[in-house]
């Protein structure tokens, strides 16, 4: 009896699923490319953590035009391609131009000479981004969260819609999860979600002590379960859900806000 | 004509020996340049630049945080200041989202200063300080360890690799709490004219924003 329950809830989840897959509307392009230019930036600065925690100032490359020179390089490793989304589309274009500047508001730390952990990580890296691209009064919000949880900055708190993507994209381990009639802060607006795959770097912060860089050649009576960035570590692993990036677009008008 | 009232605000906008420079006033000299038959820039002390503003005897002040003391400004902000909390680098905390860190921390924060609600919610203890010229004995009080760290509404004017104090001390940031820096506007100024000067504010921040204008001019000062 246990066994056929197991296999209806089964199939009942697998039809929700592919209903899913089926009714759900397409993603305009521009939606996906900031989505995708977004989350390569974050690997980006996840995988040059030597380069900017280092102590000299040859680190030309993560400013300007290098910088972005270096994302599409990883956005092309990261997505299989050679075509970059196009720069002249105006929220492509105010993106990269706000990493440009995150990169420039941080340029006195990262050439700092004497702190050896900048605490310029992903997480911190993305949330500048989200900061600055949301005040270049274009309609447009985009966001590295999780379950509310499982949140550190409290900035980056889901909404009631992201909690809600968030669940579903977990439950039916979507790819992505998009409306195009959705509502951000009450007027019409066009919402993407796309999950963050955990890695071993994330586990640095988040895992469990024996991932602490600060624990590693110590004996495990002298292990912290305090991150390098000042958190208590959450016990995170490999299979757990590591976040997603969420993309907003709405029409600035409607929502009647300056700024 | 167009008289533009000038403050110190670094990086943006700062006074050596007397000259006046930074990216704020290139990027404002072009944006009404073109426009105007004669701009000029006037060099002010902010007290006072704001006495003149508000009596019309210049017609635009910048770089300047929103004050009770004047009403009218550009909109959008020309920029943003981020506070944050330096520190002797020795004490340096990267990521202030991190409150337990703030446990042992004595934070000096000047009087009539806004406070993140993140740091008052933390265990940190509060000093005030007072008295004149706050900014500036605050760090004198900081390098000769009185407290942990200091409160800066603007840690940029002073962490700042140009600025031969950020060999000393490093700042870090409350991402989340930035406020606008605006270009005020004189209560005398005409309509027609302002009309004029919105319209031409507006064109050329869509065209480039001054943040993006701000980290271009450093780049290439840097090369």
């Amino acid at each position: 009896m246990a066994k056929l329950f197991k296999h209806l809830m089964l199939i009942s989840m697998m039809t929700i699923s592919l209903s899913h897959a089926e009714n759900r509307p397409t993603p305009s392009q521009e939606i996906v490319d900031i989505s995708k230019i977004y989350y390569a930036s974050m690997t980006y600065i996840f995988s040059n953590q030597k380069l900017i925690n280092a102590t000299h100032f040859e680190k030309e490359e993560l400013f300007g035009d290098k910088f972005i020179n270096n994302l599409k390089v990883e956005y092309s490793k990261k997505y299989n391609t050679d075509i970059f989304p196009d720069k002249n589309s105006r929220l492509v274009k105010a993106l990269l131009e706000a990493m440009v500047e995150v990169m420039d508001d941080n340029k006195t730390l990262l050439l700092d000479e004497d702190i050896t952990f900048k605490g310029f990580i992903p997480a911190v890296f993305a949330f500048q981004i989200s900061e600055k691209y949301a005040k270049k009064g274009l309609g447009v919000r985009l966001k590295f969260t999780n379950e509310r949880q499982r949140i550190r900055n409290k900035f980056n708190s889901p909404d009631s819609w992201e909690t809600n993507a968030i669940k579903l994209i977990k439950e039916f381990k979507l790819k992505e999860y998009y409306v195009d009639n959705g509502k951000y802060k009450d007027v019409r607006a066009q919402r993407l979600m796309i999950p963050v795959n955990m890695s071993q770097m994330c586990l640095t912060c988040h895992g469990t002590p024996k991932d602490n860089p600060i624990n590693f050649n110590k004996p495990i009576k002298d292990w912290t379960s305090i991150d390098k960035t000042g958190f208590t570590m959450e016990n995170w692993l490999l299979s757990d859900f590591g976040g997603a990036i969420s993309v907003t677009l709405f029409k600035l008008e409607e929502l009647g806000e300056s700024y | 004509m167009l008289k533009i009232g000038i403050v110190e605000y670094p990086p943006h906008l700062t006074v050596i020996n007397k000259e006046v420079k930074g990216p704020s006033l290139a990027y404002i000299k072009q944006m009404f340049s073109n426009h105007y038959s004669k701009v000029e820039f006037i060099y002010l002390p902010t007290k006072r630049a704001v006495i003149e503003l508000n009596k019309g005897r210049i017609d635009l002040l910048f770089p300047l945080p929103k004050t009770k003391e004047v009403s009218n400004y550009l909109t959008p902000p020309l920029f943003h200041s981020v506070p944050g909390l330096c520190f002797k680098k020795e004490n340096f905390i990267p990521l202030l989202s991190a409150i337990e860190r703030f446990n042992e921390l004595s934070v000096a924060i000047p009087a009539g200063t806004k406070i993140p609600s993140s740091l008052l919610e933390s265990t940190a203890t509060i000093k005030i300080i007072e008295g004149k010229d706050i900014i500036n004995r605050g760090i004198s009080l900081l390098l000769r360890n009185r407290f942990t760290a200091l409160y800066h509404p603007s840690p940029i004017q002073i962490y700042h690799y140009n600025n031969p104090l950020s060999k000393e001390i490093a700042c870090s940031y409350f991402h989340g709490y930035s406020e606008g820096v605006y270009v005020g506007v004189s209560p005398f100024i005409k309509i027609k004219n302002r009309k004029k000067i919105d319209k031409i504010y507006a064109d050329f921040m869509h065209n480039q924003r001054y943040d993006y204008y701000f980290a271009q001019y450093n780049i290439l000062s840097d090369e």
